[in-house]
């Protein structure tokens, strides 16, 4: 299985194709690893990386799929996009399942790296081996649903593609980029980036399965690997609910974002059962043994708990019905959902403490106004009145007076992605702290922190002593650094973290299981300690990537809300992040990571990820 | 006493109701109200002896384990601790 690497300048239309290198796929697999060494070599090659405009023609994007993805593997149908981020400033990333990327391989990519700025809008068509350079016109200005309904029509029904939506066009700093109805690469603003190139979008037009090294072995491995995990409750339950289905818990233990964080609980309107009833199918992507989407019955996909604690919840709209009105809304103008309740969350509490007023906002500002929320999100797409500043989004602080950024709950200047309110689990909030990408649960959340296994489970799987008190600060930082690794190695193959070892569950696919898929995909021979090698490379490199873009030690924090206020109601009141004590657990987990104590990479290790920039 | 369980997911849809009262002798333990809750709904047995993590446990608001001691009239959160997204 030995597929192509392209690179284009939209500038230009220089087209580049090479088979992607051998060395480079032992080091990072694929997907997000490899694409951190491209972002890391162009934004280099680009000058000073903190110079690079990220909305300029100097930010490489790049789509890359996992090394499994669109094999039969288990669930592996994901791909990474990649630049710098316009929300954030800093590395920018997004992780996005469906059919796409399968579609990208079999057209003859592993991945796609685009540079510069067309003059006019263009998509790209990936066939055969080939990329082309296509007029965008008649796409331009189309819904997320509607451009991938033209671009089947125009190239067959097998064609799947990978789109932005309106808000991408008008470059709102939190464009996602869509395939399908809710598939989203939603996170850092990678859809703006897309906009900026005038890149409407790249239609993949299949073609032959993929040529593994052992078809036999792979076809075994997905057989018993699908049976293991279908032993798993966490599995069986996400196939019948859905991820809503975590609303009802952190909802009871009093750790649902509510309000912008000034609550942390809200109506039972929202639990599974009632998303349930608008519900008629559940969906998969690419070899999935799951089916953890919703089709509903609004036209659209989802919710995903995410979406419904964030536009629910946190904006104080009960109705299951307009939570998810609002889920397809945000997905067909093509807008990261966690991103637009946390920044819209945001924008209400300024409102009500009277920071903001009428004269900014146009108008009103309430708690659970669906009219106003629903008007303000097409505000944001198309860079409309009041729309036009929260299209910044963590960026309007420089709009706002200065003590509004006291209330935004970000880090790195990401919106947390997750509607979990990490005060009283600690391990969650040094996860968010840390997290490369900024505020976001799927780069290292220890999920299994609450899991209550005894203490030899907790040995055996990280290896180090951890406490099995999730209010406890110490014993956490090996466990988040663990979780780092393997959820980084997930992202490599392009499998999903709802297979993966750690994430709910203990008994998913871990490192030895991805090295029998990797065998028999592509001959590659890795024992579980070189795969665990990987994750921790992928990490460093991110970390050097986001060191050499300006952060420091100081930018992995949490925000002020989660130190000063302690969460009010239900189980978890009176609970907050005790500043020193937070200290700590940073210096610990730089400890177990090999870094520095003020967060940089020893320069040895600097000198093997700069010695793979010669690859 | 009585004890009023309530049951999140998944574990209501293998009783096929949200609530159960369960009578049992003063100062009975969350375990022994748990026993009681499966001897009514024997599917449930499985659900909560998984192995990838017991229900977490509540009374009121706060939380209690298998071992704590129940009040009368003590309602009894029985939830699945997950929290993913």
């Amino acid at each position: 299985m030995r597929l192509n690497t392209a690179l284009i300048d939209l500038t230009t239309g220089h087209i580049d194709i090479a088979p992607t290198p051998q060395r480079l796929m032992r080091a990072l697999l694929g997907g997000r690893g490899m694409n951190m060494h491209y972002l890391r070599y162009h934004l280099r090659a680009a000058g000073d990386p903190r110079a690079v405009d990220p909305l300029g023609p100097d930010n490489p994007l790049i789509f890359g799929a996992g090394l499994l993805t669109g094999t039969i593997a288990p669930n592996a149908a994901r791909f990474n996009v990649s630049a710098k981020s316009p929300e954030s400033l800093g590395l920018g990333d997004a992780n996005c399942g469906g059919f796409f990327a399968a579609a990208m391989r079999k057209a003859g990519f592993d991945r796609l790296i685009v540079l510069g700025r067309a003059e006019r809008p263009v998509y790209l068509l990936l066939q055969e081996g080939a990329v082309s350079l296509c007029a965008a016109e008649g796409l331009w200005g189309t819904t997320a649903p509607a451009a991938q309904a033209l671009l089947k029509a125009a190239h067959g029904p097998a064609t799947v593609s990978a789109v932005i939506g309106p808000a991408g066009e008008h470059q709102v700093r939190m464009a996602s980029v869509m395939t399908g109805l809710k598939n989203t690469a939603g996170r850092g603003g990678m859809g703006a980036v897309m906009g900026s190139k005038n890149l409407k979008a790249i239609a993949a037009c299949g073609g032959k399965p993929l040529v593994t090294a052992d078809p036999a072995a792979l076809s075994a491995a997905r057989k018993e690997q699908t049976r293991y995990l279908q032993q798993s409750k966490v599995v069986r339950v996400l196939g019948k609910l859905g991820t809503p289905f975590l609303y009802e818990v952190s909802n009871h233990l009093g750790a649902i974002r509510t309000r912008n964080s000034q609550d942390n609980h809200f109506a039972d309107t929202l639990v599974a059962a009632e998303i349930e009833q608008y519900s008629d199918k559940m969906l998969a992507c690419t070899s999935c043994v799951v089916h953890c989407r919703h089709r509903n019955t609004l036209g659209g996909e989802g919710p995903e708990y995410s979406t419904v604690g964030l536009l629910g919840a946190n904006l104080g709209l009960a109705p299951a019905q307009q939570v998810i009105a609002l889920n397809n809304l945000v997905n067909d103008l093509g807008l990261d959902a966690s991103s637009v309740g946390t920044i819209l969350a945001w924008a209400m509490e300024l409102y009500q403490r009277g920071i903001i007023d009428d004269s900014l906002t146009g108008g009103p500002l309430e708690w659970g106004d669906y009219e106003r929320i629903h008007a303000l999100i097409g505000d944001i797409a198309f860079r409309r009145g009041f729309g036009a500043v929260l299209a910044e989004s963590t960026q309007a602080k420089r709009l706002f007076p200065p003590e509004a950024a006291d209330y935004l709950i970000a880090v790195k200047d990401l919106p947390q992605s997750d509607p979990h309110d990490v005060r009283y689990i600690k391990s969650f909030a040094l996860g968010i702290a840390v997290a490369s990408r900024g505020a976001d649960h799927l780069r290292n959340r220890p999920t299994l922190d609450i899991l209550n296994l005894p203490d030899e489970v907790r040995q055996e799987i990280f290896g180090v002593e951890t406490s099995a008190d999730p209010t406890a600060y110490e014993g956490k930082a090996g466990m988040v650094a663990w979780h780092d690794d393997i959820y980084a190695v997930a992202d490599c193959l392009g499998v999903c973290k709802f297979v993966t070892h750690g994430f709910n569950s203990p008994n998913l696919l871990g490192y030895g299981h991805f090295a029998e898929l990797i065998q028999a995909a592509t001959g590659m021979a890795l024992t579980a300690d070189e795969l665990r090698g990987v994750g921790r490379r992928v990490v460093d490199l991110e970390r050097q990537i986001n060191l050499e873009l300006g952060r420091t030690r100081a930018d992995d924090t949490l925000p002020k809300r989660y130190f000063d206020d302690p969460m009010p109601a239900r189980v978890t009141r009176g609970h907050a992040i005790d500043r020193a004590k937070f200290q700590i657990m940073l210096d610990e987990y730089y400890a177990a990571r090999g870094w520095t104590p003020d967060g940089r990479l020893p320069a040895k290790r600097l000198a093997e990820l700069d010695e793979l920039l010669e690859a | 006493m009585n004890i009023i369980l309530h049951l999140g997911e998944p574990f209501w849809r293998c009783a096929g109701t949200r609530q159960v009262t369960v009578w049992l002798p003063e100062g009975a333990t969350a375990a022994e109200a748990l026993a009681a809750l499966v001897q009514l709904h024997p599917a449930l047995r499985t659900e909560l002896d998984d192995a990838e993590g017991p229900p977490a446990l509540f009374a009121g608001d706060n939380q209690v384990w298998p071992e704590t001691p129940l009040q009368d009239g003590a309602h009894l959160y029985i939830l699945w601790a997950m929290s993913g997204g």
